[in-house]
């Protein structure tokens, strides 16, 4: 008698298809291919790289991507930094909609597509979604966006997508936003997070999502509500100092009455209310923005997007915000200027924006100091041991570190300065611990396997001397790092090396790099 | 003079023995009281549990349930209302509270309520913990745009705890707040066969590190030795204070315990529920008053001195209807009361305007809400949490204040 075997429980090995006994079957026959797509595999030698300072390759691969993996740094070495990044600056063909609001996502590296296949509510509309428990909900979205920065190959565009998820923040925490941020990420940010500004002020601003969160969609013509108009300018375009007043937050407000979101037929979907919008012609930063009626009044809103998304005032807000993700804490204002200047050139396109300013010579030279975030954490860790991961384990201790994704409550998004972060180091301690010594459900790493790559497996299992142990140290800070460990550091760490029985002596040394200093910087 | 490198090794001078603390961040700590927010989830019948005996109607709507007035003849002495101020008394069951009450520590208000009238559990803690009029507007908390708000050279990473297995909404958008289930967890989760080899690593790798990351490091590696020294399990209460078993009574230890400690506490969050009534009110309540009376007691009691900087507050979503149903229980209402415990406190007095409860006073059939629970709040913040702008804190609301701290009867 035969049951019918359904994928998920083919992959997760459950079900039917364990009770059959068919998954052993299935893999041992392809074995090979789902361990290829499943799992990249590290390359055969890797390089033990001892640069002291920081190489300009490295520093790309921490701020430009979630940090490198095994043999990342020799293979954009050769490709060269220009291309490397022209490359990312385009990923593949991005997402493209299928009817209307579902998102078709084109195969990334297979590691990501084959995990994000067993989340289903990702593929979901927002009305579809309110059927869905809330918890199921939530905890998908956080998987799948710790599986894509693991795994995707476009991983700028992984590092643009939480830039503008914190700069477009909508958290998980109020009511029902977890039914509206799933489709939320996929439409209105994954899909324009390296195209026009515009659209994708545009994307956010209809979203149910954020119609939602910032209370729009209960704004009508009698008291318009003046959450979304005063965050819109603060948060998303103009920047609190960028000269814009109550009174333009009052206009504003009334341009958007009537943004709103479906409550029958395609429940969750935007929707424009003439009847509660407020008319007449309004006034916002000086120019009159031309009443209109009917189904045309939407267009008000629309005008104001416009408006806004090429303001100078913007073109410096979003600039100084981009400049403090990719090159420091304070970042330099002569930067800023160019970079705004471009934004402003280029018709508030993101990526010729980025270009310009990844060809700075403040962002080459590797001066500016920036701490990894939590997320930035745990993500460089997972690549650099070319970790198995479900992308569920981590989020406990994300959780721990303050970083849980989308849980963020207010609409500006997690801090981006290291003294945001400096209460989440036994958290991060603790991650080290788990990771290395296989405590963390649904997730791996083969550190064996980096031992022989790197050609120190002779170190690990032999004898133990000064000299056995110290390579074993400069290949892992090599791995993980980059770059050697301070001679301090080292020495020490050699010494816990030599010290440690056999079998520790890896999950030691690993945790150590993995939880020291040098690692919780970009 | 300590050196970074002494508190490593574990040195410590003379006059701090017995009481690690950390030492080169000595502006560490809240700048007010320490607060410690208890909420009492389920809905409290603040009417049996602070009774108006002094008020005939009470009695006319619980035939069954009321709680006798103290000089009652012929009834069951312990069960009998401990006088407080001649028109209300003690549940027998809260008598611990009758320490606090009489030191003037302790103050109650009664008829205090929000302006949620669902009379839902989940919307009526909305909006009390996000502290505003509708529940729905807000994504962040009361205590967490506190903690945002005040210019603090706190970074501790004990700076706000909830004890549980989540952050109470009161403390959503607030940084670095930390739920624990036990003090117990703060530690570094190392394998039993390393020997301690992981934590002379990290001690090492940022002992000698001169970045923000190092400095922080080492901080965290003083609070760690810090609560490794806390044992909750040999922790001694002071002034013979007994904390009643059950998780309630060992969370008020812990935070006592994390108060004495001096690591930076500056906001702790507990919740005792089930107070949920609807049927059986004898048993269920009799099961969670002495709980919370003697926790309340011996946090009192175990801080002693220490209750200076301390403001505790003890607030439910809602109480019980004023007459009782036929489940020998109440159903949900809207006014109850608010236990306020601290050395700051304006105590031994019941702060309230009674509103009633004939028939025809009531709401609904409830006792009307005639405080709000921000004025009580917004006070505490301002005066004895020295935040100059309640209003940031509560933004929907003017405030009324009630005069519960000690700094004076303040004019809005």
């Amino acid at each position: 008698m035969t049951s019918v075997i359904n994928r998920r429980d083919l992959l997760r090995g459950t079900g039917a298809a364990a009770a059959s006994g068919a998954v052993g079957i299935a893999l041992s026959g392809c074995g090979s291919f789902t361990r290829l797509v499943t799992q990249p595999a590290i390359p055969e030698r890797l390089d033990v790289q001892l640069a002291g300072s920081t190489d300009p390759v490295l520093r790309v691969l921490n701020r430009t991507a979630f940090g490198p993996r095994p043999g990342d740094v020799s293979r954009v070495r050769q490709q060269g930094i220009d291309a490397y990044l022209e490359e990312q600056l385009k990923p593949g063909r991005g997402i493209r909609h299928g009817p209307d609001w579902l998102p078709v996502t084109l195969p990334d590296a297979p590691a990501v597509d084959f995990r994000l296949r067993l989340l289903d509510t990702l593929r979901m509309s927002e009305g579809d979604l309110l059927d869905i428990p809330k918890k199921q909900v939530q905890d998908e979205l956080q998987q799948a966006s710790v599986i894509r920065a693991v795994y995707s190959r476009w991983q700028l565009r992984e590092v643009m997508v939480e830039f503008w998820n914190d700069h477009f923040n909508i958290s998980q925490t109020k009511g029902d936003s977890p039914f509206y941020k799933t489709a939320y990420d996929a439409d209105a940010i994954r899909a324009h997070s390296l195209g026009r500004f515009r659209d994708l002020l545009g994307a956010t601003a209809r979203s149910p999502a954020m119609l939602y969160y910032l209370d729009n969609a209960r704004s009508d013509k009698r008291v318009p509500n003046e959450n979304y108009a005063r965050e819109l300018m603060e948060l998303h375009t103009l920047g609190v100092d960028g000269g814009y007043s109550q009174d333009d937050v009052v206009q504003v407000a009334g341009c958007f009455t009537g943004w709103s979101i479906k409550d029958r037929l395609w429940r969750g979907r935007f929707e424009y209310r003439p009847q509660l919008h407020k008319e007449g012609d309004k006034r916002v930063l000086g120019k009159i923005v031309k009443g209109r009626t009917g189904e045309q009044g939407v267009r008000e809103g629309e005008d104001v997007l416009d408006l806004l998304a090429l303001h100078p005032s913007t073109a410096g807000y979003l600039s100084w915000k981009l400049c403090r993700r990719f090159v420091a804490d304070e970042p330099p204002p002569a930067l800023v200027a160019r970079v705004a200047a471009e934004y402003t050139r280029s018709g508030g396109h993101i990526t010729p924006t980025l270009r310009k300013l990844f060809a700075s010579q403040e962002f080459r030279s590797g001066k500016g100091a920036k701490m990894k975030r939590p997320f930035d954490l745990v993500i460089a860790s997972l690549r650099a041991l070319n970790a198995n991961t479900d992308g569920k384990g981590p989020l406990r201790h994300l959780g721990r570190m303050g970083q849980l994704p989308f849980q963020w409550a207010m609409p500006n998004g997690y801090p981006d300065v290291a003294s945001a972060w400096s209460s989440s180091l036994l958290a991060r301690w603790n991650f080290a611990l788990a990771l290395a010594t296989g405590g963390i459900p649904g997730t791996s790493v083969d550190l064996r396997a980096i031992a022989s790559a790197t050609g120190v497996r002779d170190a690990v299992d032999g004898p133990g001397s000064d000299v056995s142990a110290r390579r074993v140290v400069d290949a892992f800070s090599s791995v993980i790092l980059g770059r050697r460990l301070e001679a301090g550091h080292a020495r020490h760490l050699a010494g816990v090396v030599l010290a440690a029985k056999p079998g520790d002596r890896l999950p030691q040394v690993v945790a150590g790099i993995l939880a020291a200093p040098e690692h919780q910087w970009r | 003079m300590l050196n970074r490198r002494d508190l490593l090794r574990g040195r410590m001078p003379a006059a701090a023995k017995g009481r690690p603390q950390l030492l080169f961040r000595p502006q560490t700590g809240p700048a007010g009281d320490v607060f410690v927010c208890v909420f009492l989830r389920g809905g409290m019948d603040g009417l049996n549990v602070v009774v108006p005996y002094g008020d005939p109607d009470y009695y006319r709507q619980r035939p069954t349930l009321g709680i006798a007035e103290p000089g009652r003849r012929g009834s069951n002495p312990e069960a009998r209302a401990i006088d407080l101020d001649g028109f209300f008394g003690l549940h027998p069951n809260v008598k611990p509270l009758q320490a606090a009450y009489q030191a003037g520590d302790l103050a109650i208000v009664q008829a205090i309520g929000t302006p949620d009238k669902t009379r839902s559990h989940f919307e009526a803690m909305e909006t009390m913990e996000r502290g505003v009029d509708d529940g729905s507007t807000a994504s962040t908390g009361w205590l967490g745009r506190h903690l945002g708000a005040i210019q603090s050279s706190n970074r501790s990473p004990m700076r706000a705890i909830a004890l549980g297995d989540v952050l109470p909404q009161s403390l959503q958008g607030a940084i670095g707040a930390t739920a624990v289930n036990s003090l117990d967890d703060f530690r570094l989760v190392e394998p039993a066969g390393w020997n301690g080899r992981f934590h002379a690593t990290v001690t090492a790798l940022y002992g000698d590190d001169d970045t923000s990351v190092g400095h922080a490091g080492v901080e965290t590696l003083g609070l760690l030795k810090t609560m490794s020294s806390l044992n909750t399990r040999t922790y001694a209460p002071a002034n013979g204070a007994k904390y009643p078993g059950g998780d309630f009574g060992s969370g008020l230890k812990q935070i006592a315990q994390l108060i004495k400690a001096e690591v930076g506490l500056e906001v702790a969050c507990l919740d005792l529920g089930g107070w949920d009534s609807h049927v059986g009110q004898f048993a269920l309540m009799g099961y969670l008053m002495p709980q919370l009376g003697e926790g309340l007691a011996a946090f009192h009691a175990d801080l002693g001195e220490g209750m200076k900087r301390v403001t505790l507050v003890a607030m439910s979503e809602f109480g019980r209807r004023a007459y009782e149903n036929t489940s020998l229980g109440t159903d949900h209402g809207r006014a109850t009361c608010m236990f306020v415990l601290g050395g700051g406190i304006n105590g031994g007095r019941v702060i309230r305007k009674w509103p009633g409860l004939a028939a025809d006073l009531l709401e609904e059939g409830d006792l009307r809400v005639t405080m709000d629970y921000r004025d009580v709040l917004g006070e505490i913040v301002r005066n004895r949490m020295k935040n100059p702008r309640p209003e940031t804190v509560f933004p929907q609301h003017n405030f009324t204040f009630a005069g519960v701290t000690r700094t004076g009867q303040v004019p809005t």
